[in-house]
């Protein structure tokens, strides 16, 4: 059998001919697993439904109803997962500690629910929460989860945070939540993950020198995630939806898609900027899923919203031509 | 000694452990990026940005005249509309004819002229009201668009085709078997619903034969690995979905196309054939050639998917809900570990062989 050499080898002998490996006795290191994206993604997956499921049965065979009782198993579930992330071995304890820490999670969330009955504080917690298991699990699956549930979970609370009057309870037939409110709720939430992640990106090797890699790359991985499909999470309410049943009424939130066309697009320069194929291909397929929803909804009029794509079109095909003249020789 | 010039780019996490290893300090690190081509250059910033122009102002002005399409606007008369549309089809094809493929501007116009055939055709169903099905509406379109797409060579208008081929073929799956006359003809035969997933799946495998056969030639460049991975996903997709459907609807009287009671259990019986026999085909090639891992995750995420449903009928009548989800549970962390267990042992493996792209 041949042996491929190791790509970081080339790269250890040119550093030592300049003089920047501190320590040129210390042995090159292992190749390290390598795991693929798609097997992050077949384990993260499969360990957030068996999380499910262990709530499942932890909420069926102990029944906690209370706050003190809920939040008690959701911080035992915790704690035990914490243990196991930091003293078990092997791919299968990470993986059970992955399903409990889900658990723990939603446990938590709902103690804060039953606590407070507010839908915000309840995001809040849950975003907070998995701020901060991000920085102490010691595993890159459950860091890139937590980092999407925490904007995800951020997203939500500062839209119901927003949404004072509760229009998300009344139904349909009332006013949709005023322009500048929805805005602000958008934008203080996905315009700090974009300069966070774009500040990540930019800072690269100064977090690599701290040795901080193995917390900030997981980070950035579920931030460009979130930022390539879960913006929509701070879309008011009505702009959710497809298909209205009710009269169909001119409405601002049917161009919010646009916001998330955007997010998606910034995840994909950013994901190239790390050169990412993976990520790369998860924001182009977030900008589809956004042009989709766009299409879908029916608060503007399909005119309107074909006059926006062929104008932006446009617009895009005049940039692409003047970039092409201005580098022709 | 490797010239780090010429060879392969190492992943992030592989520099990742090199620098926390070493300890190196920021400015080691930023030559250690420079010499690792980590960085895209200031002309592959220029070449994405172009690209994503291009690309991005072709979709949104064929996603403009789509929505046009579907907003039937009065004040144009359907002449009119169709006019307009054909004369933007013409154009296209005319700018692929005098700057044809590999130029950028062929490719993209002859993915908006299949792009605009799509476009034609629902303005076609809308005016004259044809009563064909939706999955007809993009079978035809597959159909019509696919020389449009063989002249681009581009894997992005192949990739387009593909959406839409499954689009098809999920429109079918989903909505039509048992009231189509087709199938009022295939259920007699006793071939229902676990046909057509059948059918879903290996059409999905066969493109994907294709594009494992290009490799290696000069189509290999048009048949890109990632679309090879597509269609891949898009046929553990049906047969995962068609296994699912087969072992927890099957008594669901409620939905359409899935009233499949005893006398039809030999559709089930097909299914579970045609997946073992394609799973197997598919796991055999990749052990054979050792290039991707993608193809056997694939088949692992299927087969986690089922083990799960099974478990799931299995326990659902004769457990309780506690020991079901706790089976449930333990059944999703431990296959999921094997299968990760086995696809590191392939990535290692092929990695230290050279065999990995």
């Amino acid at each position: 059998m041949t042996t491929a050499p190791r790509p970081t080898a080339a790269l250890e002998a040119a550093l030592r001919q300049r003089g920047l490996l501190p320590d040129p006795l210390r042995a090159l290191p292992e190749p390290g697993p390598g795991r693929p994206w798609f097997v992050g993604a077949l384990l993260g997956i499969s360990g957030w439904l068996a999380g499910l499921f262990a709530l499942g049965f932890v909420t069926l065979a102990f029944r906690p109803s209370s706050t003190a009782a809920l939040a008690v198993l959701g911080l035992v579930l915790l704690a035990v997962a914490f243990a196991v992330f930091r003293t078990g071995e092997g791919a299968f304890t990470e993986q059970g500690a992955l399903a409990l820490s889900i658990a723990g999670h939603a446990l938590l969330g709902a103690a804060v629910y039953v606590g407070t009955e507010s839908g915000a504080a309840t995001a809040w917690a849950v975003a907070v929460l998995n701020a901060s298991w991000i920085a102490v699990v010691p595993a890159r699956v459950p860091r890139i989860l937590s980092t999407l549930i925490a904007c995800v979970a951020a997203g939500l609370s500062m839209r119901l945070l927003l949404e004072v009057d509760h229009h998300y309870l009344r139904g349909r037939q009332e006013e949709a939540v005023p322009l500048a409110r929805a805005l602000l709720g958008w934008t203080a939430v996905w315009i700090p993950a974009a300069v966070g992640a774009r500040a990540l990106v930019a800072t690269e090797a100064r977090w690599m020198a701290a040795g901080l890699q193995r917390v900030l790359r997981p980070v950035l991985t579920g931030l460009l995630i979130a930022l390539a499909l879960a913006s929509p999470a701070s879309h008011p309410l009505d702009g959710l939806a497809f298909w209205e049943t009710a009269a169909q009424r001119t409405s601002w939130l049917a161009l919010w898609p646009l916001l998330s066309l955007a997010a998606a697009v910034w995840a994909l320069w950013l994901a190239h900027r790390v050169r990412s194929r993976a990520l790369m291909g998860t924001a182009i397929a977030g900008a589809l899923l956004h042009v989709f929803h766009f299409y879908a909804l029916l608060g503007v009029t399909l005119l309107a919203k074909s006059v926006v794509m062929i104008v932006l079109g446009l617009a895009l095909l005049g940039l692409a031509a003047a970039l092409r003249r201005q580098e022709a020789p | 000694m490797v010239d780090p010039a010429t060879a392969p780019r190492p992943p992030r996490r592989d520099l990742d452990a090199f620098a926390d290893h070493h300890r190196l300090p920021r400015p080691a690190i930023e030559a250690l990026l420079d010499l690792a081509g980590a960085r895209p250059t200031r002309e592959e910033d220029l070449r994405l940005v172009r690209r994503g122009l291009g690309l991005g102002g072709v979709l949104s002005l064929v996603a403009g005249v789509v929505f046009f399409v579907a907003a039937n606007w009065e004040a144009i008369a359907v002449s009119g509309r169709f006019a307009l549309l054909e004369a933007l089809l013409v154009a296209a094809t005319a700018a692929a004819i005098l700057r044809p493929p590999p130029d950028r501007v062929g490719k993209l116009a002859l993915l908006g002229a299949f792009l605009l055939t799509g476009a034609l055709l629902a303005l076609f169903g809308q005016t004259y009201q044809t009563g064909a099905d939706v999955y007809e509406l993009f079978l035809a379109w597959a159909g019509l668009g696919l020389p449009l797409v063989v002249a681009a060579r581009w894997s992005v208008g192949w990739a387009a085709w593909v959406l839409v081929v499954n689009v098809s073929l999920a429109l079918l799956c989903g909505w039509l078997p048992g009231v189509h006359i087709l199938w009022t003809v295939l259920g007699g035969l006793g071939l229902g619903a676990p046909l057509l997933f059948a059918v879903a799946t290996v059409l999905n495998l066969a493109l994907w034969a294709a594009c494992e056969a290009a490799a290696g030639t000069p189509l290999g460049a048009v048949a890109s690995p990632w679309l090879g991975r597509l269609v891949v996903a898009a046929a553990a997709g049906f047969a995962g979905w068609g296994a699912i459907v087969q072992i927890l609807l099957r008594e669901t009287s409620g939905l359409r196309g899935l009233e499949l009671g005893p006398e039809r259990a030999g559709g089930g019986a097909l299914l579970a054939l045609v997946l073992l026999v394609a799973g197997g085909a598919v796991g055999r090639h990749t052990l054979r050639h050792r290039r991707d891992v993608f193809p056997i995750a694939a088949v692992g995420a299927v087969l986690i998917a089922v083990g799960t449903a099974l478990l799931g009928r299995g326990l659902g009548s004769e457990s309780s809900l506690e020991a079901m989800f706790f089976a449930l549970a333990a059944w999703l962390v431990g296959s999921s570990t094997a299968a990760g267990w086995v696809l590191m042992g392939l990535v290692r493996q092929w990695r230290a062989e050279g065999t990995l792209t």
